[in-house]
């Protein structure tokens, strides 16, 4: 182990909203005892463990860490008892799991394939296992060598089977996200009369506003704004909310997957939000994997949703508000911040203003080069920004056990493309952005986007609105009506009398 | 999964239906050659556009009439086999034609 010291746990009500520290959990990993609270995720735990190193990588097996903690990659794969490549920063803590570690020979602090790298320049990209297959004869002796160093995880062939059932969910408007965008147009949706269904991935609703500072770079501000538009939306009796359930698939006309634990819904609805938010974007680098580097999100969660100091000296990488909202955060969570580096020439902003004020070192128009370290992030250089995709060669290395980049975001368009839509590069907003969405699907909040506060909230509400507006129409336009007495039922003015899906009232 | 509005059961999953083939008129079994009967059988036009379409309704055995956008996979209008035939050849149902 490095003697990087993360291991341990900040307190007070600001910190770990999703643990509860009166419920402690013991678990084992690579059968070392652990130990962690109820809400906790296997990697939160390990990480307040001081175990920062979680897997290793697919080919070199370099050493890898969390760096979403939203379990958006591969490096947090574990094996959990007989199940394999289960994601450690999004499974739940309970007690007494067995916890494992992939991909390495002898243990992971200590994996013999880490030599791999320095063979590197004899595998290049590309490099195919069909390579072996010559000299004739020549794969059964090198296939069980590649088939223990290739493949994560083990499958268990005497594992119990486990139960697995569906179930049918319909609804007028369907809302993906329970984020600030996803909560505010489910609130406008069922405030305009439409069975609204909000499905969000986590255990909590909020999305950033869990952990963020959007509302006027106040943490204070922003949690109680969740608060609020949480209590708004729980007052209302035709909005449903399912926490915990991922919307996995958006089929023709509006026909959604979604899992929950073992259960597969099949959600039909008329209208369908999409508000599933943003993914990170990493800053390039040499040896940008190690860990102990990681998104600002990721920090953002450890410390808000799990309560764990993420380390105890910072260095900020970013070109946005939000690596500046969360130096505020390390610094209310005691760790010292070395510099925030900043690709921007000249910084500027409430965030930035307030890290200024408290009298850390902002070095601009640069950005990281390179990082030194051999189970964790030990130090980084910073390099001037020479011009287009160049870097001066002047490198100042400074010492830290945490480097937090917030660079940039690519919409979550992942849903809208797979019920039709093109994803298309906007110049305008410098991101992705989806075009020729389907009928009966929009797209609101950072996925369509917005990133202003008030325009997130001014969005997802116009888009609530919308659907209300639409969903009576669209499915009288659909076809030609039923030559059934149920006809009438289908008419616009009777569409209050909706209770459940137009499928089984027409068939009635 | 694709909804299809049958004109007797409403909107249903379209697992529960089956494709029946373009519309078009039957030759007449007495005096087609094999070869037109085999094309009016099996062969289709596999026309880029809006075309009509026999469809079943399995579960109760109900055919009838969709009007679908083959090049967008939409299906623009479903009606009963009669008001398909009333539609389109109005002199067929009684109606005085001139």
């Amino acid at each position: 182990m490095s003697a990087h010291n993360t291991g341990h746990r900040l307190q007070g009500s600001a910190w770990g909203l999703l643990i509860d520290h009166t419920k402690p959990l013991t678990f084992t990993f690579d059968g070392k005892l652990f130990n962690g609270f109820a809400g906790d995720t296997v990697a939160s735990a390990l990480f307040a463990g001081g175990q920062t190193l979680l897997s290793r990588s697919f080919k070199y097996h370099r050493p890898r860490g969390v760096l979403t903690m939203a379990g958006h990659e591969a490096n947090c794969f574990v094996q959990v008892a007989e199940e394999p490549n289960v994601r450690a920063d999004r499974y739940a803590l309970s007690n007494g799991i067995a916890v494992k570690s992939l991909n390495h020979l002898g243990s992971l602090n200590h994996d013999l394939f880490s030599v791999m790298g320095y063979f590197s320049r004899f595998l290049p990209v590309g490099f195919y296992y069909k390579t072996f297959y010559w000299p004739n004869g020549a794969w059964k002796y090198f296939e069980k060598p590649i088939r223990i160093m290739a493949g994560i995880g083990k499958l268990e062939p005497d594992a119990q089977h486990k139960y697995y059932d569906k179930a049918y969910l319909f609804t007028d408007v369907l809302v993906v996200g329970g984020g600030p965008a996803g909560l505010e147009s489910a609130i406008a949706s069922a405030q305009g009369g439409a069975d609204t269904l909000l499905v969000d991935e986590w255990p909590q609703l909020g999305g950033s506003l869990l952990f963020g500072r959007s509302r006027g770079v106040s943490r204070t501000e922003t949690d109680a704004a969740r608060l609020a538009l949480i209590a708004k939306a729980q007052a209302l009796p035709n909005l449903k909310i399912m926490t915990d359930t991922t919307v996995t698939g958006l089929f023709s006309d509006n026909w959604a997957s979604a899992i929950c634990c073992q259960r597969l819904y099949k959600i039909r609805s008329k209208q369908t939000i999409i508000a599933a938010g943003a993914f990170d974007q990493p800053l390039v680098f040499s040896n940008n994997d190690r860990p102990g580097i990681m998104f600002a999100d990721a920090a953002q969660r450890l410390m808000r949703l799990y309560g764990v100091k993420p380390g105890s000296r910072a260095v900020v990488a970013t070109s946005n508000r939000f690596g500046y909202e969360t130096a505020l955060d390390l610094m209310d969570a005691g760790v010292d911040i070395a510099a925030v580096v900043d690709l921007n020439t000249s910084p500027a902003g409430a965030a930035c203003d307030a890290v200024k004020a408290k009298g850390v070192r902002i070095i601009p128009g640069s950005t990281l080069a390179n990082s030194k370290g051999t189970k964790h992030v030990e130090s980084v250089a910073v390099s001037r920004i020479a011009g287009e995709g160049e870097t001066s060669a002047a490198r100042e290395w400074l010492t830290c056990d945490l480097v937090v980049m917030s660079l940039g975001y690519t919409p979550a368009l992942n849903l809208a493309s797979h019920a039709g839509a093109k994803v298309v590069y906007d110049p305008a907003i410098n991101m992705h952005r989806a075009a020729n969405v389907p009928g009966g699907i929009l797209l609101t909040g950072s996925a369509a986007g917005y990133w202003n506060d008030e325009a997130v909230v001014t969005a997802a509400q116009v888009a609530g609105r919308e659907m209300t507006l639409i969903w009576p129409v669209r499915i009288s336009i659909a076809t030609a009506p039923l030559q059934t007495p149920s006809s009438t039922m289908r008419s616009r003015t009777n569409h209050s009398s909706y209770t459940r899906s137009p499928c089984l009232i027409s068939c009635s | 999964m694709k909804i299809l509005k049958c004109p007797l059961n409403g909107p249903r999953n379209i697992s529960e239906f089956v494709w029946g083939g373009e519309v078009k008129p039957m030759p007449d079994p007495a005096t087609a050659t094999d070869a037109e009967w085999t094309a009016y059988l099996f062969l289709e036009d596999n026309t880029a556009g809006e075309i009509h379409e026999w469809w079943l309704h399995a579960p109760t055995n109900y055919w009838f009439v969709a009007r679908r956008n083959t090049i967008s996979d939409e299906v623009l209008e479903t009606m009963t086999a009669d008001t398909f035939f009333q539609r389109t050849a109005p002199e067929k149902t009684g109606v005085s034609s001139s």
